[in-house]
């Protein structure tokens, strides 16, 4: 695996949550495991040029905890709307983050909508790899997958 | 700056960007958020607007087009135009430059870099 592409892809989670939230993107560790009935999902399609799938993991604690800070401290009825808007948001600049660095310059890219679960989605088929991260102490876990990043045995194309 | 308009479909882009243009010394303006284009341009015509900032993909309408309607009003074509987005590229940003847009931003913006940007329009 390209160590320039786990850069790639752990810059792109870092950007996103140092500005939005500002929070600190750390190497997992093995006591940031969570049950996964505790987890909501994001996942996204990449259309062009390239095509991909992505999808975002993370407890609805850390969710909980990202919004308190993006929206300064709702109400917990307006916390359960946003949800779904946060999780979307935060994998959309993600994925733009990381286009954007790993395509040639001129590229221009285009993205589907994306779609939030709080169970484990059902995603394409083809290979793929997962990086997970420490934030705040809690896991979050990107898994990108298809031939359009990984066209041979999981490397980056 | 008396009033600003900031339109994106995602909630939390929309105080994202809220906060960031408080951050930068522009809380005590008038912000009107909205969620597609077609509500901006509403809301651009009701009454003077000092900075609109926009999403690029929207439903509705998009901020591709919104740009394009601001740009073609007599009334509303000063008003500077700032595009943030998580689809931008170089060749897409000299597209919406030669539009009118005053400025493009790649998602997640930052305060530093929103203030890069506006510092010529707080002067």
């Amino acid at each position: 695996m390209s160590q320039n592409f786990d850069e790639l892809v752990r810059h792109s989670i870092a950007v996103t949550l140092e500005n939005m939230a500002f929070m600190e993107v750390l190497p997992q560790s093995e006591e940031t495991e969570t049950d996964a009935e505790d987890n909501m999902s994001a996942r996204l399609l990449v259309l062009d040029p390239l095509q991909a799938e992505m999808v975002l993991t993370l407890p609805v604690r850390l969710l909980t905890n990202i919004i308190d800070v993006v929206h300064a401290f709702p109400e917990d009825d307006v916390v359960e709307q946003i949800r779904s808007d946060m999780l979307g948001e935060l994998l959309n600049t993600v994925a733009g983050r990381l286009l954007n660095d790993f395509l040639p310059g001129n590229q221009a890219y285009r993205l589907g909508l994306p779609e939030v679960t709080l169970e484990q989605p059902t995603v394409c088929e083809g290979p793929s790899r997962t990086w997970e991260y420490d934030v705040e102490g809690e896991p979050l876990a990107l898994t990108i997958v298809g031939t359009g990043f990984f066209p041979e045995d999981g490397e980056p194309a | 700056m008396k009033r600003i308009v900031i339109a994106d479909d995602s909630a939390t882009a929309r105080m994202v960007i809220r906060r960031c243009l408080e951050i930068i010394g522009l809380g005590d303006a008038g912000m009107v958020e909205v969620p597609n284009g077609r509500e901006a341009l509403a809301r651009l015509k009701e009454a003077p607007t000092d900075l609109l900032v926009t999403d690029l993909n929207m439903p509705i309408m998009d901020g591709e087009t919104l740009l394009k309607w601001v740009k073609g009003s007599p009334k509303l074509t000063d008003v500077p135009v700032v595009v943030i987005t998580s689809a931008g590229n170089p060749a897409k940003e000299a597209l919406l430059s030669d539009l009118g847009a005053f400025a493009v931003l790649d998602k997640p913006i930052s305060p530093a870099t929103l203030l890069k940007k506006l510092e010529p329009l707080m002067q």
